[in-house]
């Protein structure tokens, strides 16, 4: 069963890529797959370059030399991912440990670098806030200087506070010192002012790329609208008394409709869209712009 | 919380958490009175099975030592309890006895539980046919009787304390492999050794620095619960007559006893305290063990 079909993205150095859907889209699997952290049953096809080298036709060494060196992951909720039996800069250490390199322990500077302060390091992760935990996860993920950051709903369990505070961190992480980030989450505010280009997501397919503010301020496809429609308008009176969800569940995956997956939602579905299934295409005049439905660009 | 204490290095702060983590094993344990009786009682046999040659010389154990002695004459002040059928005198052989008992006991536990946790480890973390082949193994070292297994291993290995030690632990470190396998199932599924896995690290260094330290409780308390079983396997092997020849068991003891015909001679100094010593010492250590279970594991705090 295809959880993740048809995906074509590339991330140029120093760029963000925001990918947005609801729960189960397959947002996070595609994120997992790229390091080929999925369960070992599953199958990944095509091809995954990362700085030019093939991720998929790795060896089990140079896949272990990869993950984290080159590409590493800010996971969603800290509180589980740090071990709460190990101090905080044992861990990130053990990053840098599993790559071979000197056993002087930069976890001090890289709690520096994320505001957490040095000494915070000889902590367990149950003296931390969750917000502090993120923090750790960031230097954590920051330990062996990759070229791309994936950013798995880094701010999900946190409050809005300490979400922008996140939010900045990031940015600013990202700015010094010119990574890539692939920013998974469902909330589309939060790309607004962290994202580059957006992708959305739906049923395992991406319907809908374009430049980060474009995109968020005039979507194409009916989902991506739907999807920013569903957020309040800041300014605008009539947004905040009416925002507008969307009708129905995602679809099963192991029973995709006919057609485009998205047509027993959509609510400007014609005939045509029961049968024709549009790939992602360059529809309309902007050359950042692709969207995966019939109707647009047709006029 | 540590801000507000400036002037200590990490190290110091290193060290006084473990002494507070050490603090809280041991006001719990405090408490515990079953627990504290049986750590008290097994000082003391410790206490006892070192201090032996002060007790009593080891040439008292000789055959030749009771020559001159009366056969099983009953306890008196040269003999604070009794002689045995040849001679010797009964109470330095429960000193010397109890170096034996007492360390073969530790010594097949330690064997025990290192293969239970590596193989537990293992089979847990690895799956797949890895793991399938070794719970086999576990499971024929399971279901095989094993008083006859430890019995022919006994036979074939020879009889030293050390090869004694050795297969009471090779025939039963089973249960510990379960045991372990099943909490280390449960953790590998943790966040923490997927983000483990996605920074690179590799099956050993995720087993030894997530998986192992949240055993080690676990391996703990069920070490303290082997030592008994490890120590009335000796004795049933020595009492059997498989045990070590030359040196004085407890096992080994009752074995004398009951084939000098003691118990119908109503010689009670030479069955009785080989007995009471193997009934105290394993349910020291098995109450013990139960209170460090508890201590560690919080979901029988409750009892």
């Amino acid at each position: 069963m295809p959880a993740v079909r048809g995906v074509d993205l590339e991330i140029a150095p120093g760029e963000t890529l925001g990918l947005a859907g609801e729960s189960g889209c397959g947002k996070s699997t595609l994120a997992m797959a790229l390091l080929r952290l999925v369960p070992p049953s599953t199958q990944i096809t095509g091809s995954i370059k990362l700085a030019g080298q093939d991720i998929l036709t790795m060896k089990p060494g140079q896949l272990r030399a990869a993950r984290w060196a080159q590409a590493s992951v800010v996971f969603q909720g800290a509180q589980h991912v740090l071990n709460p039996v190990r101090r905080i800069g044992r861990q990130i250490d053990e990053a840098i440990e599993a790559h071979g390199s000197a056993s002087a322990s930069r976890a001090g500077e890289l709690l520096d670098l994320v505001g957490l302060g040095a000494r915070r390091g000889d902590d367990y992760p149950h003296e931390l806030s969750g917000g502090q935990k993120q923090r750790a996860l960031i230097a954590m993920a920051l330990a062996c200087d990759p070229l791309l950051l994936i950013a798995d709903e880094p701010t999900t369990a946190l409050d809005v506070m300490v979400q922008a505070q996140i939010l900045q961190l990031l940015d600013n992480i990202k700015r010094e010192r010119g990574l890539s980030m692939l920013f998974i989450t469902h909330d589309l505010s939060v790309l607004s002012h962290t994202a580059d280009r957006v992708a959305v997501m739906y049923a395992g397919r991406i319907i809908e790329v374009g430049a980060g503010d474009a995109l968020l301020r005039n979507s194409l496809h009916p989902y991506s609208k739907a999807l920013t429609a569903s957020f309040p308008v800041i300014g605008d009176p009539s947004s905040r008394h009416q925002p507008r969800g969307l009708a129905g569940d995602p679809p099963d995956p192991n029973n995709l409709p006919s057609g485009c997956p998205f047509h027993p939602r959509c609510t400007v579905a014609t005939e045509e869209c029961q049968s024709v299934d549009v790939k992602l295409r360059h529809a309309v005049d902007d050359e950042k712009r692709s969207v995966a439905c019939v109707l647009v660009g047709k006029q | 919380m540590n801000d507000l204490v400036p002037s200590t290095s990490p190290r110091d702060m290193t060290w006084a958490r473990r002494k507070q983590a050490l603090a809280r094993v041991w006001r719990e344990l405090r408490h515990d009175r079953a627990g504290f009786v049986s750590l008290l009682v097994l000082l003391g046999f410790g206490l006892v099975a070192l201090s032996a040659p002060l007790i009593a010389d080891r040439s008292l154990l000789l055959a030749a030592a009771g020559r001159n002695n009366p056969d099983l004459a009953s306890p008196s002040a040269q003999f604070l309890l009794g002689t045995d059928d040849i001679g010797r005198d009964v109470l330095a052989q429960l000193v010397w006895g109890s170096r034996v008992s007492l360390f073969i006991g530790i010594f097949a536990t330690v064997v025990a539980v290192v293969i239970g946790s590596v193989v537990g480890l293992v089979a847990g973390y690895v799956k797949g046919k890895v793991a399938t082949v070794l719970l086999a193994i576990d499971e024929f070292f399971l279901v095989v009787p094993f008083l006859p297994l430890a019995i022919v291993l006994a036979v074939i290995l020879g009889r030293s304390p050390v090869t004694l030690a050795i297969v009471i632990g090779i025939t039963s470190w089973a249960g510990s492999a379960r045991l372990v396998r099943a909490q280390v199932l449960t953790l590998s599924e943790r966040a923490y050794v997927e983000r483990a896995r996605a920074l690179g690290a590799g099956t050993w260094q995720i087993i030894f620095r997530h998986v192992l330290p949240g055993v080690t409780p676990l391996i703990i308390a069920n070490a303290t619960l082997i030592v008994p079983g490890a120590i009335l396997t000796e004795s049933t092997l020595s009492f059997l007559g498989f045990g070590d020849r030359l040196s004085p068991s407890w096992g080994k003891l009752l074995d004398g006893a009951q084939s000098s015909g003691s118990i119908t001679l109503n010689a009670w100094w030479y069955y009785l305290p080989p007995g009471l010593c193997i009934i105290t010492v394993v349910l020291a250590f098995t109450l013990f063990g139960r209170a460090l279970e508890r201590i560690f594991d919080p979901r029988l705090a409750g009892r």
